[in-house]
């Protein structure tokens, strides 16, 4: 069964990012990026999401900032009142806490 | 702005419709005006029933309370653009979206907001009031924010709607946004008093006024006369109400 973690964080100017991971067998199964946050195109949320789909729990924080800046790159995606180093923070807050009951 | 010779624009004058049916307007204009089957427009309207819409990529369940949304009879609705979840109530706002080619404003993302809440600000200026632009995407009023916007930009077309506080009922607000139980305390309700304000409270213009305001604030530097929507974005909207922005998967998607 996937174990499900979640974390807040306000960033600095206002706006808001929340993260769900759900961790299964050490490895991220799923990712969910919720918050006030902008970010053009929207739909394309899926694809940073999907970036971490597949990494171990302990995680390679250069490689995985790499892989999200490529993301962001390859897709043409702008983010707006959020950067790379707030979704990583609120990551790493997340996978350092403990669980919830689903 | 950029105003491409010959251009008028098309203002549709102060509406009511359900959440529903403003969003769906809101993504049928901007199909119209990206297939160049309509000029760049200027919509003013407000919320009947009062609702609360929340941001592309919030969560619905953390964002709302769903069942006092219910009992209330205020509709829920999630829109295409980022930002934060806000309650629009029925006498409380004018919310305006513009619909536009995405040429005609700054590149940068910043400055296109900048740009366009200036024309808020002159509103407000028309009023006696002096307002301020607040990056990324707010408008404050003697410190305390009067107006929130949110701006997305898909097909080479860019929409940005936004709503001016006329009215300010935070217990309302408080029941229907989630937020826990002991938060809407007095106490509370006094902390967001003081973070976030409305026409009435600086001003005794009327609702009428503050529109009248914000219509000449928003047409003074271009082109324009009142229209009308076309069949076809009518058509659309009604399709696109139905078909996504009332629906579950939609609204409960993130």
């Amino acid at each position: 069964m996937a174990l499900h973690y979640s974390a807040v964080e306000k960033i600095k100017g206002g706006k808001t990012v929340s993260i769900d991971v759900w961790v299964e067998n050490d490895l991220i199964a799923k990712v969910k990026l919720t918050g006030d946050f902008f970010m053009h195109p929207e739909e394309q949320i899926n694809v940073l999401e999907r970036v971490f789909e597949g990494a171990k729990v302990k995680f390679d924080w250069i490689e995985l900032e790499r892989k999200l800046m490529m993301a962001i790159q390859d897709n043409d995606i702008q983010l707006v009142g959020v950067g790379t180093g707030s979704i990583l923070s609120v990551l790493r807050k997340a996978s350092s806490g403990e669980p919830k009951n689903d | 702005m950029i105003e491409p010779q010959g251009v008028q624009w098309r203002v549709i004058a102060l509406e009511e419709n359900t959440a529903f049916k403003n969003m769906a307007l809101d993504e049928a204009v901007s199909n119209a005006v990206a297939q160049n089957k309509s000029p760049p427009t200027l919509r003013f309207y407000g919320w009947n029933p009062s609702a609360v819409s929340i941001g592309y990529f919030q969560s619905l369940e953390k964002e709302v309370r769903l069942s006092e949304c219910e009992a209330q009879g205020v509709d829920v609705v999630r829109r295409r653009t980022g930002g934060g979840a806000v309650y629009h109530d029925r006498d409380g706002e004018i919310t305006y979206s513009i619909i536009a080619p995405e040429f005609m404003f700054p590149k940068d993302i910043i400055a296109s907001y900048k740009l366009i809440c200036g024309s808020i600000i002159d509103a407000f200026g028309l009023l006696d009031l002096t307002a301020e632009f607040k990056p990324i995407n707010d408008i404050i009023l003697n410190g305390k924010k009067v107006s929130g916007n949110a701006q997305t930009r898909r097909n080479g077309i860019l929409l940005q709607h936004g709503t001016i506080l006329f009215g300010l009922d935070v217990k309302k607000m408080f029941s229907v946004l989630n937020v826990s139980a002991e938060k809407i305390s007095d106490k509370m309700i006094a902390s967001v008093e003081e973070r976030v304000t409305s026409v009435k409270k600086n001003s005794s213009a009327t609702k009428d006024q503050l529109y009248d305001a914000l219509l000449k604030g928003f047409t003074a530097d271009k082109k324009w006369a009142f229209g009308k929507y076309s069949e076809e974005e009518l058509a659309r909207a009604d399709e696109l109400a139905k078909t996504s922005y009332s629906t579950k998967e939609w609204n409960s998607m993130r």
